[in-house]
């Protein structure tokens, strides 16, 4: 009997765990329950350049979004459903982007879209998904356009076109020390155009002189434009909006000129190594939200399961596709449902670490992920110059 | 200032080969068959393609590629002929020139799928990078060997049209095709021999610039636009007005980003060539035809 009586409070003990374990693992999602997802797929349409100008760029995103859709598979799915990712090509092109987009919506009835990763591009698909009102998050396209287009379902999730020339400025002007910027942009480039207009503003009255030059995008020849900024007196080397390849070109012809002043783009540099030498492409700095390099836990984790998968590190168009579809997720988990409006407001709530550190969107919709300068040398991405805030 | 002055205006003309090349290609074909090619920027394109197959995927040494590339033009440019000119033009050549827009989509589309969508881009031919001509002005070798032959396939062309027998009957076809009946010269295969002539050059041009630019579809269309812009600012069929016109145009380009403004420069050979129809609504060197 006083066995029995002795018992019971720890019999209740035990059920009282028990009923509590339960209702704590009802409430937890089911991403972080592992089980297997099971019924309809929840589907994510993305666009992104699988051709064209910036496809290389499209191919890391694609990876990094493919990535987190495997992880959040493994662990449970969305709402218990397998995730499911649909990718249509946008070719860098606004038409072909806002065909690929009424595509998602209306054939492969998707409940979000990720893309484009070109600022043009996304303006113009911007009235198609606020027709399909579904969430949409850009994946590295820095316009704050976007967010300014007043459309409550996007959110920008980047280092923005601002930030990216406002690092350049702070790097022109603490680290190199220069007196001249030359600034060489692609015509039909947008983020260019901004940096040139940004870095314009923010050094005039200062002692840096700034000679810009605009040259065709795809030009056949850029000695004409890269005479004219050596003639100019040009220490430091701006290029805003042209693509990896163009770049590989650009370094190779600055070396023909015997230009060997520093450059610094907004491009992730992999397809300027890929396209030149070591020697050329160690002149390139770039602005950059994120490296393999970085320490922090999650971006470690993120790196190490991307080498695992892809073979090579992730860029920071990885990162973004990864981020952009683990806040999605977590969002549908939060809102219980894939009603657009309710994942909407979700997605400014959700509490997500990961190699761009904190979630962290404002009202607009602008996560302005922290942007720093990189440079590629002996193999390595080294970090050059950090940025504050 | 000197420095810089020649620096542009040989930036220019090595341009100016390619250009050359590709506004000969274009006025020779429009002088035979009385069409304006719209593929012959898409014939560029497959040169470009044609060198970077031959490096990637058959291995051959860079120069190799470079002499064998625009070859690939060849079956193109026939099947085109035969499809698009033959049945439609010179009669018909509205439809005709319809008929072009649609084998440059074709071929581009057909690149497109083959090699991806993404641009290429060719390792240097020369391993030591520079000539210095004198202080500040520098030229790559890559870029002046391509010019050096694009020049010397372009002499070749040209003296061909003059002193062989069948370029006099092909120029005598060009001022006109029914005289050039009456004297016995059956216009139709020279047609054929003019259209392959022409998408050639433009398949050598292609495949010089492969080792200057990132290769790519989009090329296509810029290239037809260069063209065109040649072609009606030299006089619509003059073959030779056409290389000097390219020449000039290119140099204009160059020389425009150092005096003008960076937006102006890039709107200065259109400038240029509203300027000249303006005056000279036939072209600065109209053929008598």
């Amino acid at each position: 009997m006083s066995n029995a009586k002795s018992n019971s409070p720890r019999v209740a003990a035990i059920f009282g765990m028990v009923l509590l374990s339960s209702l704590i693992w009802r409430a937890i999602p089911a991403t972080a329950q592992g089980t297997a997802p099971s019924g309809e797929p929840v589907v994510i349409g993305v666009v992104a350049p699988v051709s064209g100008d910036y496809a290389s760029l499209g191919g890391d995103a694609i990876n990094g979004i493919n990535l987190a859709a495997e992880q959040i598979n493994q662990k449970g799915g969305v709402l218990r459903r397998p995730l499911k990712i649909v990718v249509e090509d946008g070719a860098s092109d606004p038409t072909t982007s806002l065909n690929a987009v009424t595509k998602l919506t209306t054939r492969d009835r998707v409940v979000a879209v990720m893309g484009t990763l070109c600022s043009s591009c996304t303006l113009a698909v911007l009235p198609a998904i606020k027709n399909a009102n579904i969430p949409h998050v850009t994946i590295g396209d820095g316009s704050l356009r976007i967010v300014r287009a007043g459309n409550p379902n996007t959110f920008l999730l980047t280092d923005t076109d601002e930030a990216r020339a406002q690092a350049v400025i702070d790097l022109v002007k603490n680290f190199f020390k220069a007196t001249n910027l030359g600034i060489l942009v692609s015509e039909k480039s947008e983020p260019g155009k901004t940096a040139q207009r940004v870095i314009e503003k923010g050094l005039a009255g200062t002692n840096v002189k700034v000679t810009s030059v605009i040259a065709p995008t795809n030009a056949p020849d850029y000695k004409p434009y890269l005479t004219t900024l050596r003639d100019a007196g040009a220490q430091v080397l701006f290029d805003g909006g042209s693509s990896g390849e163009e770049m590989a070109f650009i370094l190779r012809q600055m070396q023909d000129l015997k230009m060997s002043i520093p450059t610094v783009g907004m491009l992730w540099v992999d397809t300027i190594v890929r396209n030149s030498s070591d020697e050329v492409a160690s002149n390139y700095y770039f602005t950059t939200p994120y490296l393999p390099s970085f320490d922090a836990p999650e971006a470690k984790a993120f790196t190490a399961a991307y080498r695992a998968k892809f073979k090579k590190d992730p860029s920071k168009y990885s990162a973004i596709g990864y981020s952009g579809t683990w806040v999605l997720a977590s969002a549908m988990e939060l809102a219980r449902s894939t009603n657009a409006d309710a994942v909407t407001a979700q997605v400014r709530k959700v509490t997500w670490v990961g190699p761009l550190g904190k979630s962290d969107f404002d009202q607009s919709g602008l996560w302005n992920v922290a942007t720093n300068i990189a440079r590629y040398q002996k193999g390595e991405l080294t970090l050059v110059y950090a940025v504050k805030r | 200032m000197i420095a810089s002055l020649i620096q542009q205006v040989i930036n220019g003309l090595l341009l100016g080969a390619t250009y050359g090349l590709v506004g000969a290609g274009f006025a020779i074909t429009y002088g035979i068959s009385r069409v304006l090619n719209f593929a012959h920027g898409a014939f560029f394109v497959v040169g470009s393609y044609g060198v970077f197959a031959l490096f990637n995927y058959f291995g051959l040494p860079l120069g190799i590629a470079f002499a064998l590339g625009s070859l690939f033009v060849l079956p193109f440019a026939f099947v085109s002929y035969y499809v698009v000119i033959k049945p439609y033009g010179p009669d018909k050549g509205s439809t005709a020139l319809l008929g072009t827009f649609g084998a440059a989509i074709v071929i581009l589309e057909g690149l497109h799928r083959v090699f991806g969508g993404r641009l290429l881009v060719l390792p240097r031919m020369f391993d030591s990078p520079t000539i210095t001509l004198l202080q500040d002005v520098h030229v790559s070798f890559d870029q002046a060997f391509v010019a050096f032959i694009s020049i010397i396939v372009l002499g070749i062309s040209l003296a061909s049209l003059h002193w062989t027998g069948i370029g006099r009957r092909l120029r005598a076809i060009v001022q006109s095709p029914e005289a050039a009946q009456l004297i016995g010269i059956d216009p139709e295969p020279y047609r054929l021999l003019s259209f392959v002539l022409g998408s050639w050059l433009a398949g050598v041009a292609g495949a010089g610039l492969a080792f200057l630019a990132p290769i790519g579809t989009g090329n296509g269309l810029n290239m037809t636009f260069v063209a065109f812009v040649i072609v009606v600012l030299a006089g619509l069929g003059n073959i030779g007005g056409a290389v000097i016109i390219a020449f000039a145009l290119a140099v204009i380009q160059a020389l425009s980003s150092l005096y003008v403004r960076a937006e102006v420069s890039l709107a200065a050979p259109y400038l240029f060539m509203v300027l000249v129809l303006v005056v000279k609504p036939r072209g600065i060197f109209p053929t008598r035809a």
